[in-house]
């Protein structure tokens, strides 16, 4: 039987917000990963500019922007820490621009994504949302399969 | 939730109407089936409908929406073969609905599928506009993850 080549590792993204869906995202994520040898990437949008829109280029505004900013880093290194326990190779990042579709669907395609990973409804929580605007509009535009976790 | 890596053997179903993204979205199944030691229960979907009830054999059907009978049990057969091929223990059959992506979350349902895999576009063409794709209504619905392959 012919050795199979090696090809290079593969790379899924975990659109991650907090919630607990997106939790079991990146659980599932460390699964196919740990399998597959795939490298995991817990990412999430915090879109810096729409505190500008709110209040302007004040020091106010770049103070809130750091605050935000950390926030979102620590949130994500956080549940990077914890599926790298599961054992799988593990990264994180966080995309400063939003809209968070299109912002998730370019980075995974400039960082070269094989599959993108989220909940089907984030922080909403109602029930009678069947699948969120974000997720929908992922599984809309993406280059690459999306696998949606409820 | 199900994990995926459940101490028995997961299942994964896999939709198909023939189209050459639904190829995709078996392919990809297989690959990942290979991975995690996963079974794969094949699903092609006839439309209830208007098609005479019965078909010279032999005859030839030009897949325009969703196929005829023949057509989906063929797809079936080939789609099997091609798992088993792999090495991917697969069944399949096909059932008749006049909605896919009902057929396809029940069947995920009926056969306990730990994971629901399919193409983004498939055959649906126009009416896709309308009412959003099968796939789109399968992620909606579904009870489990769905992988969305393109």
């Amino acid at each position: 039987m012919p050795r199979p080549t090696k090809v290079k590792n593969q790379l899924y993204l975990v659109a991650f917000d907090g919630s607990p869906e997106s939790k079991k995202a990146s659980d599932l994520a460390a699964e196919l990963g740990n399998k597959t040898g795939a490298e995991v990437r817990i990412v999430t949008v915090e879109d810096l500019a729409v505190l500008q829109r709110e209040f302007g280029t004040t020091e106010q505004t770049v103070r809130l922007q750091k605050k935000a900013r950390q926030g979102a880093e620590s949130m994500v290194e956080r549940e990077r820490a914890r599926i790298h326990r599961e054992g799988v190779a593990s990264s994180h990042a966080v995309i400063t621009l939003g809209p968070p579709a299109e912002a998730i669907v370019k980075y995974a395609e400039d960082a070269g994504a094989d599959l993108i990973v989220m909940g089907s409804r984030g922080r909403t929580g109602i029930q009678r949302i069947l699948l969120g605007s974000v997720a929908a509009r992922v599984v809309q535009l993406a280059h690459c399969p999306v696998l949606v976790v409820r | 939730m199900t994990p995926i890596a459940a101490p028995e053997r997961p299942l994964y179903l896999v939709a198909t109407d023939g189209s050459p993204e639904a190829e995709q979205a078996l392919d990809y199944g297989i690959t990942i089936a290979k991975r995690t030691g996963a079974e794969l229960r094949v699903l092609s979907v006839a439309q209830l409908s208007d098609e005479p009830m019965s078909m010279e054999p032999g005859a030839e059907r030009r897949a325009v929406r969703q196929p005829g009978r023949a057509l989906a049990e063929a797809n079936v057969r080939a789609a099997v073969g091609r798992a088993k091929a792999q090495k991917v223990r697969a069944q399949g059959r096909a059932v008749q609905a006049a909605d896919p992506s009902v057929g396809i979350v029940r069947e995920a349902e009926e056969v306990g599928a730990d994971l629901i895999v399919v193409g983004s576009r498939g055959l649906t063409g126009i009416r896709r506009v309308v009412l959003g794709s099968v796939a789109e209504r399968v992620v909606e619905r579904a009870h489990c993850p769905v992988l969305v392959v393109r």
